[in-house]
């Protein structure tokens, strides 16, 4: 009897919520899980907080020439030594795998120098910047048309230069 | 016999001008401070790894005027002579010089910023022995004896750019933080 009595129910649920005006139900807010999404290049090597990305992944590279340019690119493998990466070159490795990133050897038809990469997001609703520090770059993702950091990433350089952070 | 600017000296550089790891190649002065107060780190549980202490001026040569070159920041013909470097910057050609410049700067992997118009340093307290990179990094808190006998309670931050009470340490051995880059400790914070 139980058991009729749930399935009546259910089936005039169904009825019920079939016939229903259809209702404009707000997307939940989706919060970017940006540390694990976020990274820097340096030439063809990603560097991110994140050592689970698997190879053919789709990445979105906006380099920091304030130009308008995105650039698709894709995970090609892991990357583990100077050769690969120049995060990873003998003065400046030690201190770039100690910040925790993990490093990736990208493929892409356009040659990069410096830019932030990002996976899964819709870089039209971010802003992009970096400046110099001491012996390296910072980057930062802020919301479009905003300055207060979402994400920073820190390249150690491994060389002296003149800082332009604030 | 000079030699022309190119990947060349990438490999030369590698050999014959690389930054030292050893806290004994730093200036007399700082490094006493470095290693009291590395050793007062340590003897507290915490650990710490060099990256770079004194830094090559013959790789910082190399560096800025390649890099400068080859963005058309200066002439061929401006580059300062080095002792010991025997390189020739002007290759009679400007194509041929900015080119050299730039296997040069890709060779060591150096940034070019867009709008930088900042160079690699020719000067620096790294260049100077008196600055030193290293990674300090221990569980919860550590209790950091000072000269005195006294301690001091120091709790493990991911970022040592904030961690104040750190800096406060370095401080009093006289090894003092650079706040914008994590591994950056020097004798006057800069």
């Amino acid at each position: 009897m139980r058991k009729q009595s749930y399935y009546a129910l259910l089936a005039g649920t169904i009825m019920l919520t079939a016939c229903a005006e259809p209702t404009h139900i707000q997307p939940a807010q989706v919060v970017a899980d940006f540390e694990n999404n976020v990274g820097w290049l340096h030439g063809s090597c990603l560097a991110i907080k994140n050592d689970s990305i698997v190879n053919n992944t789709k990445l979105t590279l906006v380099p920091l020439d304030n130009s308008e340019n995105v650039i698709t690119a894709r995970i090609a493998r892991p990357a583990e030594t100077g050769k690969d990466c120049l995060a990873l070159l003998e003065d400046r490795a030690s201190v770039n795998l100690t910040n925790g990133y993990s490093f990736y050897a990208i493929n892409t038809d356009t040659d990069i120098d410096l830019a932030i990469g990002v996976i899964d997001m819709d870089v039209k609703l971010y802003g992009f910047d970096y400046c110099s520090t001491t012996e390296g770059l910072v980057f930062k993702l802020t919301n479009a048309g905003q300055s207060q950091a979402l994400w920073r990433g820190y390249y150690y350089l491994g060389y002296d230069t003149e800082t332009t952070c604030e | 016999m000079p030699t022309n600017s190119g990947k060349y000296w990438v490999s030369w550089a590698n050999t014959h001008a690389k930054n030292s790891l050893k806290v004994d190649d730093l200036d007399v002065l700082f490094k006493a401070n470095v290693n009291v107060f590395i050793k007062a780190l340590t003897d507290a549980g915490a650990k710490v790894v060099v990256s770079t202490t004194k830094r090559s001026n013959k790789r910082a040569y190399l560096f800025h005027w390649s890099w400068k070159i080859s963005q058309g920041k200066c002439k061929p013909s401006d580059a300062a002579k080095m002792s010991g470097v025997d390189i020739t910057w002007d290759h009679g050609e400007l194509i041929k010089s900015k080119a050299g410049a730039l296997e040069m700067v890709r060779g060591f992997g150096l940034a070019v910023p867009p709008r930088s118009i900042n160079p690699p340093s020719l000067t620096s307290n790294h260049i100077a022995g008196k600055a030193i990179d290293m990674t300090i990094t221990w569980t919860g808190t550590i209790n950091v004896k000072k000269k005195d006998g006294n301690e001091e309670a120091l709790t493990f931050s991911t970022n040592a750019n904030t961690n104040i009470a750190l800096h406060k340490v370095g401080e009093y051995f006289g090894v003092k933080k650079l706040k914008t880059d994590a591994p950056h400790w020097s004798f006057n914070g800069r």
